[in-house]
């Protein structure tokens, strides 16, 4: 008799005394949260693997085969090219704020859409709306719209407020506009969803306890969103981190928003040479998972529990 | 317990007051009325209870004490002093939510210390009152805990001494114990009183428990839609309820139209005819038991239905003749389906001109009832003897 077999005879339970009161391997399987539900996670995870981790391994293998330089060639070739390096600030430099602002601007929203009032669903489908705007249809009413000739610099120039247009599409500013537009809608779903969360009751406890409109917001409220605030930051971060259409439509691709993605694509794309172009996108996934651990690790250090009021 | 008289924190001054004053407070959100005119005057020290079923306007009327709603009419006063115009950080009362609004980031101390902080005591004050408050609520090896880490008992203790460790002249309860279960909800009963007893801070209770009123008030405030509908020590609300709908609360659970048996032709001096009795199910009996029914006695012939074990006695729904079913409480032992006939001495029957349990139940009532006793809504055949149980 082999171990397996031995194995067999004790999942099946016939084979000695103990293995008379062993349950069947289904039912110890199922204990441990094992069945055939777990098929239902299955097509998920395919597609995941093979849609993202599949190309995400062979962009990581390709970008250490570059035609020249060895195995690191394209990294340094990427680092060694002031105007190729100055992306990632770029990058920064538009990603950051928008984040930020979109974070900032979503919480009084939030909260004051915490409370009933007349017309709140129409303001709720007017702040969502841009969701359904696609980055392209943005960008072209921002050029419509914020262009020398369109409605914002003819009021500006009919009110004698400015002297020529102001300049405000196909540089960093068309592009800051664009990142708010498409990624407020998310930052304030999320962070509506945060602050519904956080019972009412706790500031009226609080200010029953003495505190005052602020010591309540500093106290109780900001405590508590604080780890929703920075989820919503990551993900609106990872949205303009990632910015490619606005960009290169409303802003100025081959200068002040030379993102880090226009750089891939015109490495990949343009110059044909692949493995620059994934050492590229390797590159900005590093840095998006260098922010991102920095918000979870401070998130991590705060209170995640229950907000319910009960505690 | 004995240590704890020790441990009672100093009230500070001006913590007591003479009288809290309510007048024609009411309070209406869109046009719906939640609360109409109330007044009310409450003494320094006194524990009153706001009675009634949910949607009465005794929650409405707390936060306008706490000054968590507007008034939409009417003022607060205390000692005098205008207060309904101040923020409710600014009335310095203390609050006990119903879900316990505890801070779930920090921990029972905090939460404890928390108003202390607000109004900036020193810390070595801050630190000393608020082991007092844990010590005196029982909660010392608690302290360090966060919310979610404490049973739902010990929640509502937290949430007491966070309440009572400022010595607030007023402390505003909020159906507190309405989230515990049956054991817990006693003793939490229990512990509500002596800490009342102890600190002898005023207190003003909302509850549709009337058993819990009826314990733990010196005064109630019984309301319906928005009205009060009698206002009374327990003791005179159980005993002289001022209608029928007051009586239901107060355990006269078999609150019936007339006419039932012989009582159809109660005589009437003047006063518009009784059209409700009320009896309590501990009041009817089975004819035949221990004592002999008097001769004036009402009696009902039915049909046991439902019978349920209570301990020491049985609770029996009957079906009297007409359908009508009543509740008894009784030693003997009945059987589903066993004919009887119900007792009740005239003594304890109560008859109403209100029609019970709708709308105008209360109305003659009035709004304007200061306090003591209600004028007589009963026209009572006689006054039941026994007091609260």
């Amino acid at each position: 008799m082999t171990a397996a077999d031995v194995r067999a005879g004790l999942d099946q339970g016939t084979d000695n005394g103990a293995g008379h009161e062993r349950a069947s391997l289904r039912h110890r399987l199922a204990e441990r949260g094992i069945d055939r539900t777990l098929l239902l996670a299955l097509p998920g995870v395919v597609a995941i693997i093979g849609l993202f981790f599949y190309p995400f391994l062979y962009g990581l293998q390709l970008s250490f085969q570059p035609k020249t330089g060895g195995f690191f060639g394209a990294y340094k070739a990427f680092f060694d090219d002031p105007y190729a390096r100055g992306s990632i600030a770029k990058t920064f430099y538009l990603a950051i704020p928008a984040s930020l602002i979109n974070v900032g601007a979503s919480v009084p929203i939030s909260y004051r859409m915490r409370r009933e009032f007349r017309g709140k669903r129409i303001l709720l489908a007017l702040l969502v709306v841009p969701i359904t705007l696609g980055t392209v249809l943005t960008a072209e009413g921002l050029l419509e719209y914020l262009g020398p000739v369109g409605w914002f610099n003819k009021t500006l120039q009919w009110l004698h407020l400015t002297g020529g247009p102001a300049q405000l599409v196909n540089n960093y500013w068309g592009v800051l506009f664009s990142l708010v537009i498409t990624g407020f809608p998310f930052a304030f779903l999320l962070t509506h969803a945060y602050l519904s969360g956080i019972h009412p009751s706790l500031e009226a406890a609080a200010a029953t306890l003495g505190a005052g409109p602020w010591q309540r917001t500093r106290h109780i409220t900001l405590p508590l969103l604080l780890p929703g605030l920075l989820t919503t930051f990551c993900l609106t971060f990872v949205l303009a981190f990632a910015v490619f259409p606005s960009a290169q439509l409303v802003g100025d691709p081959v200068g002040s928003t030379h993102v880090i993605t226009i750089e891939a694509v015109h490495d990949a794309l343009e110059e044909f040479n692949y493995p620059l172009g994934s050492a590229v996108a390797m590159v900005m996934t590093v840095l998006m998972l260098a922010v991102i651990g920095v918000a979870m690790g401070l998130r991590s250090r705060l209170y995640r529990g229950s907000t319910g009021g009960k505690g | 317990m004995a240590a704890v008289t020790d441990l009672r924190p100093r009230p500070a001054a001006g913590a007591h007051f003479a009288e809290l004053r309510l007048t024609g407070v009411s309070r209406s959100f869109g046009g719906f009325a939640a609360l109409r005119p109330l007044d009310l005057t409450i003494r320094g020290g006194e524990f009153v209870a706001l009675l009634g079923p949910s949607g009465c306007g005794k929650s409405t009327a707390l936060n306008c004490l706490a000054g968590l709603l507007p008034l939409s009419s009417g003022r607060i006063e205390l000692d005098g002093r205008r207060i309904d115009t101040l923020p409710p950080e600014k009335r310095g009362f203390g609050m006990v939510f119903q879900n316990y609004a505890l801070f779930p980031h920090l921990t029972a101390r905090a939460n404890v210390a928390f108003g202390l902080k607000m109004r900036k005591i020193p810390k070595a004050e801050l630190e000393r009152r608020v082991s007092l408050a844990l010590q005196m609520t029982r909660l010392a090896e608690h302290a360090h805990k966060h919310p979610a880490q404490l049973s739902g008992g010990q929640q509502q203790r937290v949430a007491i001494a966070r309440a009572v460790v400022l010595e607030p002249p007023l402390v505003l309860m909020d159906e507190p114990l309405s989230n515990l279960d049956a054991s817990l909800r006693l003793e939490m009963r229990t512990e509500i009183r002596r800490i009342h007893q102890e600190l002898k801070l005023t207190t003003v209770y909302v509850t549709h428990d009337q058993e819990e009123a009826l314990s733990l008030a010196d005064r109630l405030v019984v309301l319906r839609d928005g009205r009060v509908t009698q206002i009374g020590t327990p003791a005179e609300l159980y005993e002289r309820p001022a209608s029928a709908y007051v009586a239901g609360f107060m355990g006269y659970r078999n609150i019936l139209r007339l006419p039932l048996g012989d009582l159809s032709t109660v005589p009437s001096a003047g006063e518009p005819a009784a059209t409700v009795a009320a009896i309590r199910p501990e009041d009817l009996d089975f004819a035949g038991g221990a004592e002999t029914a008097p001769a004036d006695a009402l009696k009902l012939p039915g049909v046991v239905l439902v019978v349920e074990y209570h301990g020491r006695e049985y609770l029996a729904q009957v079906e009297i003749e007409d359908g009508r079913r009543l509740y008894v409480r009784t030693s003997q032992r009945p059987a589903p389906g066993d004919r009887v006939t119900l007792v009740a001495p005239r003594s304890r029957v109560l008859l109403f001109p209100g029609e019970g349990g709708s709308q105008e139940g209360g109305a003659q009532m009035g709004s304007a009832q200061v306090a003591g006793v209600p004028e007589a809504g009963a026209q009572e055949v006689g006054v039941p003897e026994g007091g609260a149980q």
